[in-house]
């Protein structure tokens, strides 16, 4: 995953550990690269055979491409071709031209990731797809890392992997957790607000992630598999509040691209699910769930609500 | 013939009224983005076009903002400041004008109805945090 992993434990060492290992394992089983990726394997075996995969990928695929669908291919766990043509984040970065980004955007499709829950095993139905997960795996490491310490005993923690928060309980002194929400026009640290939340996961998504800029304009990671450019969609913070991590990064990264009234919409539709939105022009709206829930807001963001 | 292509007599309204169009529409754009550290705001035909939290620029870059007719502008920001390194306008006030780092100092280009203006500091105090979701 190439994040900074932090774990706040009350509670024994033994656990904090074997979270640890729990997440590093799920990062080398779905990294794109490396002896232990199976993401490797799928990948190089697209177009020809199935893949025998563990649970986890096998879950984490699974969950993307119903993801996938609920936001109609916005979210695509097939993005890979996409995602490597742009190398945004890397030091290949650059702005493909339009013929890469049709050849790449005609390999992008989750209806052509096969599932057998059988074996487990995963084939991808056309030579040259590939899968990333790298969007994803984050919050899957979140949700086996709370359950290896839900297991252990552990009744109270704060987990953030590179920036996925999740926390268990409530704080040791039995108040709710006070997690701020990133503001988008500032590298890190800063926040716009302040949730206090609960056994819940918190994931925000934005452009000021990971970006280059080329002749005044920022291209970001986030890109749109419809567009083949990064997204468009007038949102600047996408935050999802729902007790599965991997659920929140998909959603983040699909209601991003989706946009502030279809995103709104699809939240509004799914049970357990809350979230952010921020607009471009420094518009705050929050999901029925969390109206009211917000603790301030920075100065130049105003909170509003859907009519 | 007239002595200077740039600047004609009855031009000088036709020039103040484009600068109070866009310094209006600037201002319109930044009032409401005041918010934490001191930011800057770039904005080009009164429309916001890059915002950066000088106090948080750790490593220095550049980027080049066009404009019609060739028009150009270079802009150049490191850690607490910003400054036009490069322009096409033949005056060239926004280069000589140099960095600016405090509250409401701006650099303005008309040539290319560019404005970068830094808005004052304030910070909206929204509680301690256990830690960020970003």
């Amino acid at each position: 995953m190439g994040t900074i992993v932090e774990i706040r434990v009350f509670g024994s060492q033994r656990a904090l550990d074997a979270a640890f290992r729990r997440i590093q394992d799920i990062d080398a089983t779905m990294g794109r690269t490396g002896l232990d990726s199976e993401v490797y394997r799928i990948n190089q075996a697209a177009g020809k055979e199935w893949v025998p995969v563990s649970q986890d990928t096998f879950q984490v695929v699974e969950t993307a491409v119903e993801y996938a669908k609920l936001t109609a291919g916005l979210f695509d766990p097939s993005i890979a071709p996409l995602v490597d043509l742009w190398g945004i984040g890397t030091a290949k970065a650059r702005i493909p031209s339009l013929e890469e980004i049709k050849i790449a955007q005609s390999l992008i499709d989750y209806g052509d990731i096969e599932l057998d829950p059988t074996g487990p095993a995963i084939r991808l139905q056309h030579e040259a797809m590939a899968l990333d997960l790298g969007g994803i795996a984050k919050g899957y490491g979140a949700d086996a890392a709370v359950e290896v310490l839900k297991r252990s005993g552990i009744s109270s923690a704060f987990l953030s992997l590179g920036g996925n928060v999740y926390v268990i309980g409530s704080k040791p002194d039995g108040s709710p957790w006070r997690i701020g929400i990133q503001d988008p026009d500032s590298p890190r640290g800063t926040h716009i607000t302040v949730l206090e939340v609960k056994d819940t996961s918190v994931v925000t998504s934005g452009p000021y992630e990971r970006y280059f800029i080329k002749d005044g304009i920022r291209y970001h990671h986030i890109l749109d598999p419809t567009t083949g450019f990064p997204a468009d969609s007038g949102l600047v913070s996408v935050t999802i509040v729902t007790p599965s991590s991997l659920i929140a990064d998909a959603l983040s990264t699909g209601v991003f691209v989706l946009g502030l009234e279809k995103g709104l919409d699809l939240l509004e539709s799914l049970e357990d699910v809350e979230g952010i939105l921020v607009t471009n022009d420094r518009k705050v709206y929050a999901t029925s769930g969390l109206r009211g829930r917000l603790n301030g807001l920075a100065k130049g963001y105003s909170l509003y609500e859907r009519q | 013939m007239r002595d200077s292509k740039y600047f004609l007599p009855g031009d000088i309204i036709i020039y103040m009224g484009l600068l109070l169009i866009f310094l209006l529409g600037s201002f319109a754009a930044m009032g409401r983005t005041n918010n934490g550290s001191p930011t800057a705001v770039v904005t080009q035909d009164g429309k916001s076009i890059h915002r950066v939290r000088l106090d948080a620029v750790t490593e220095p870059y550049e980027f080049r903002v066009e404009g019609s007719g060739g028009a150009y502008n270079i802009i150049q920001v490191e850690h607490g400041r910003i400054r036009v390194v490069e322009a096409s306008c033949p005056d060239q006030i926004d280069v000589k004008q140099g960095w600016i780092s405090q509250s409401h100092q701006s650099i303005v280009c008309l040539p290319n109805r560019l404005v970068i203006r830094i808005l004052k500091a304030e910070h909206e105090p929204v509680g301690e945090i256990d830690g960020i979701a970003f």
